[in-house]
């Protein structure tokens, strides 16, 4: 038995699965067929139903893996060529195809790019709309390592490039990293379990004999479109046409067979478009509607109330028309030869497995069905096992599906592959390296370092760079300055900062909010405390939003500076906080979801209570199935649950990894001690005011349906704002049992992730009460939506009893509400003093 | 100077502001706030003894006048 998991395919649902398994104490090996990782997910654009940025939200996730290259291997540019063993121990075989370019001495310097003397080369992540030189970064994402196009690289085409002995790749390459011996490589790996997340293409075939997919100008597929309007985009975010035209009005046609959630691609595009562009007229042809979820019944009803224009008919035809526009023809009402004559058309397509997913299919043994989906073990319904135990598919590959719902089963992947590794946890991880930060003190003479990204165009693009270095370089206690194309690779920071002359380092480039913890963690690599750092939001507060005028932007860019390099110098290290855990977790509902979460974590030798407010857990809806019945026999089977049943939940008190909740109606009274807590109670029962209690104690709260509200963001389905409280099954909404089931076995994974460590480790950005300065006067106690202040007397020898506040550091959110509360200055949180705040101000205030 | 504040078993406590010479008459003390429902830790420093207070308030009563802007 193997305690390392393959993740084969590193798009959402495989950068998940594999953060996941990491969390729990599993190596992974992450397999990508393209040289950078992301999937689709890192070419659209904004996502529904949420309408986040898609780069934004993805990008951080991909730089937490490839921080962590002990635990998770990525072998990008690879293809898994053939899967043989068992469960508990596969031998997998994998062709790493050559880059000519070697990664581990590549420093993404770019220096190769402008010697290359062949241009022109279509780039393949922007579907050919953009060029590139035969020497190029395959993608803005990561791994960030150059790549030559082979058949049209001079020297591997012809056998000489340029006028000299070397190409002028090589010579220009200072770290040697050029290789034109290398050969695809085939490496074995040894794992105990497989997870397929593959992902899908949209199928063109339909598209281009139906809908003049390559045959008229300015018939797009949905992807295509989404890099036009990506701003990392080969028309940094302005949709043209072919010919250079922005075109002022679109349509989309949702291709029949497509998903249901085909429509909301095509909703979030033509939103995406509307919002760039309020006077363009979009317009939405579509067959069905369809819609089961009430997130995507929200995001529609957001598309009907926009200026978009839908139109529900059958789409006949799509032909040439003036001037290099489209012309439509669809029925509609059973009236036939409708017109709608665009200047662009989007075709969002039915999805099919991947042509490398089909061949690795064949090679072991799995078949599709003629949807493209993975045939099934006969009289298993368990949507993410197949044919062969211990290899799992989740996310669009087991079907097309919304990024959120990708997310879920990915959690729900990597609870089955931890099940089955159980045994192995923790055997093949590498514990963090025991770190070792620059000794700095309050009376250290700050001598800052500072790193600025250039970040692609997003903030060379506007900015006087060199204006802003040197300007940067004037600044108090700067000793020196150094432009980076991507500081989130860390490559400049780690450098500059084992010299060890610098004592504070400030990086100007995205957002801290997105890239700070990755910041941090490049920052601690280097040598120095990670509370050292100043992230200078010089895109998001800068360039994006005085994108038309770079000078105004650059004089803005020093201000940011100014204000940054001045609130380092006051910075002072701190110790991350450490929490100990209880292994044990609550499940709240005897729910299918409940159910299954409660199975999963027993799998996982963890001990589970499962509290049902029914008799018994057959009179739960939706446990009247032979299949929830063989689950409740399991249940009561297992010795790691505990089923208490016509209970109910009186409190809940404590924080994450130490929670206490008090059962009532349970015989006898009982008070249980656990990690993590799942909610996993019916949807349409009504939280009574007894449980209303316990909601309050979590700090749970319901939006005007009745529906719990969770943590904002796309990756977190699963999670409430309360640190290791997670939702499942129907309390996220209806669904069915089979969906249910992954819902609780991906909420097992969330709890996993904090019950498997003996403690956590928590940012030291929390509350500090100034006892000298503290009188009691308790403003900061109610406003705390943590719920971590709490006011205490105590008495002096004399007699008289004085008031003060008592900060739990583990319950504290570092918000700050407290602070802007206190009247006395009573209280602060750690890294965001007052003095610091008057800093920045006074900084702003130096250029009036 | 004696620490003013603090933690014992995660909780915060602060000192009564008296070093008391002797073990029985930080005890006789020690009795007093715990009469008072207040919880105590005493420590021993340097032959000395010092004592910490804490008692949660269940009631609290804003100042008047509201909370400042």
């Amino acid at each position: 038995m193997k305690g390392s998991v393959l993740v084969v395919g590193a798009g959402p649902a495989g950068i998940r699965a594999t953060s996941e398994l990491v969390e729990q104490g599993f190596k992974v090996f992450l397999v990508e067929e393209k040289p950078t990782i992301g999937g689709k997910m890192a070419q659209l654009d904004k996502m529904y139903p949420s309408n986040e940025c898609s780069t934004c939200t993805i990008l951080p996730r991909m730089l937490e893996l490839t921080s962590n290259p002990d635990n998770i291997k990525i072998l990008a540019f690879s293809e898994v060529t053939d899967i043989e063993g068992t469960a508990g121990d596969f031998k997998v075989k994998v062709t790493k195809k050559p880059r000519y370019v070697d990664p581990m001495k590549c420093t993404a310097c770019t220096d190769c790019f402008p010697v290359c003397p062949v241009g022109g080369v279509p780039m393949e992540f922007n579907f050919g709309r953009s060029v590139s030189k035969a020497i190029t970064f395959y993608s803005p994402f990561p791994p960030r390592k150059a790549i030559i196009i082979p058949d049209k690289c001079d020297y591997l085409v012809k056998g000489k490039c340029g006028d000299k002995e070397q190409p002028p790749c090589v010579i220009a390459c200072t770290p040697d990293a050029i290789d034109f011996d290398q050969k695809p490589q085939e490496v074995e790996l040894n794992v105990g379990a497989v997870i397929l997340a593959m992902g899908m293409d949209e199928k063109t075939a339909e598209a281009s004999e139906s809908y003049g997919y390559g045959q008229v100008p300015n018939v797009l597929m949905s992807i295509e479109y989404e890099r036009l309007l990506s701003g990392l985009g080969p028309t940094g975010g302005v949709v043209k046409r072919d010919d250079g035209k922005e075109p002022q009005s679109v349509a989309w046609i949702v291709i029949d067979g497509s998903s249901p959630d085909a429509i909301l691609t095509a909703i979030a595009e033509a939103l995406g478009t509307v919002e760039r562009n309020p006077d363009i007229s979009a317009s939405i042809l579509y067959a069905d509607l369809n819609l089961t979820k009430n997130s995507y019944k929200e995001f529609y009803q957001m598309g009907k109330d926009s200026p978009i224009q839908f139109i529900q008919s059958e789409c006949t035809s799509v032909s040439e028309g003036k001037d290099g526009n489209v012309s439509i023809s669809y029925t509609k009402d059973g009236k036939e030869d409708n017109q709608l004559d665009v200047e662009m058309t989007v075709l969002v397509a039915p999805m099919a497995p991947t042509s490398s997913a089909q061949n690795l299919m064949e090679k072991i043994g799995f078949t599709l069905d003629e949807t493209g989906l993975v045939q099934k073990k006969k009289g298993d319904s368990h949507p993410l096992r197949t044919l062969r135990d211990g290899i799992f598919i989740c996310g669009s590959f087991q079907e097309a599906k919304g990024i959120d719902d990708a997310i879920v089963q990915s959690c729900a992947a990597a609870a089955n592959a931890a099940a089955l590794l159980e045994s192995e946890r923790n055997t093949e991880i590498t514990p963090p390296p025991k770190k070792e930060h620059l000794p700095v003190t309050s009376v250290d003479e700050p001598s800052v370092a500072v790193v600025i990204c250039r970040c692609g165009k997003n903030i060379e693009g506007l900015l006087d760079i060199d204006e802003l270095a040197q300007y940067t370089q004037s600044l108090p206690h700067v000793k020196h300055v150094e432009l980076t194309p991507f500081g989130c690779d860390g490559v400049k920071v780690k450098e500059l900062l084992q010299s060890k002359e610098y004592n504070r380092l400030v990086l100007g480039g995205c957002s801290p909010r997105t890239h700070e913890p990755l910041f941090q963690l490049h920052t601690e690599l280097g040598g120095l405390n990670p509370y050292l750092l100043e992230v200078v939001n010089l895109r998001n507060h800068c360039t994006w939003v005085h994108s038309k005028d770079p000078k105004i932007a650059t004089d803005k860019a020093k201000t940011l500076m100014r204000m940054g390099v001045n609130r380092s110098n006051l910075l002072e290290p701190l110790d991350p906080i450490h929490v100990p855990v209880t292994s044990s977790c609550l499940v709240v509902g005897g729910t299918p979801s409940g159910i299954a979460c409660a199975l999963k974590l027993a799998e996982m030798s963890f001990q589970v209570h499962l509290v049902e407010r029914e008799k018994s857990l057959d009179e739960v809806k939706g446990n009247n199935s032979p299949y929830m019945k063989a689950l409740i026999e399991e249940l009561h089977r297992s010795e790691n649950v505990k089923v208490y049943s016509n209970t109910r939940i009186a409190g809940v008190a404590g924080f994450i990894g130490n929670y206490l909740a008090n059962l009532v109606n349970s015989s006898p009274k009982e008070e249980i001690e656990i990690g993590s807590l799942v909610i996993a109670t019916n949807a349409n029962m009504r939280a009574d005011s007894s449980e209303k209690d316990y909601e309050k104690d979590l700090i749970l709260t319901r939006d005007e349906n009745n529906s719990f509200i969770g943590m904002l963001g796309i990756l977190n389905p699963l999670d409430f704002n309360t640190d290791g409280v997670f939702k499942c099954g129907s309390a996220r909404g209806e669904m069915g049992i089979l969906e249910s089931i992954i819902d609780g076995e991906g909420a097992a994974s969330r709890v996993a992730g904090i019950i498997s460590k003996k403690e956590l480790i928590k940012a030291p950005t929390v509350s500090v009460v100034v006892d000298e300065c503290c009188d009691g006067c308790a403003y900061c106690i109610e406003p705390c939506p943590a719920q971590a202040l709490t006011l205490i007397e105590y008495m002096r020898h004399d007699g008289s009893v004085k008031k003060t506040v008592d900060s739990n550091e583990a319950i504290c959110r570092g918000c700050g509400i407290c602070m802007a509360t206190c009247p006395k200055k009573g209280i602060y949180v750690n890294h965001f003093r007052p003095e610091f705040f008057n800093t920045m101000i006074q900084s702003v205030r130096e250029a009036e | 100077m004696a620490n003013l504040t603090i933690r014992y078993d995660g909780k915060k406590f602060m000192w009564d502001k008296k070093v008391y010479a002797t073990d029985p008459e930080a005890e006789q003390k020690e009795k007093s706030y715990l009469k008072d429902d207040f919880e105590v830790v005493k420590l021993e420093e340097e032959g000395k003894y010092l004592l910490y207070t804490r008692r949660i308030v269940t009631e609290i009563v804003l100042e008047e006048g509201g909370q400042p802007l």
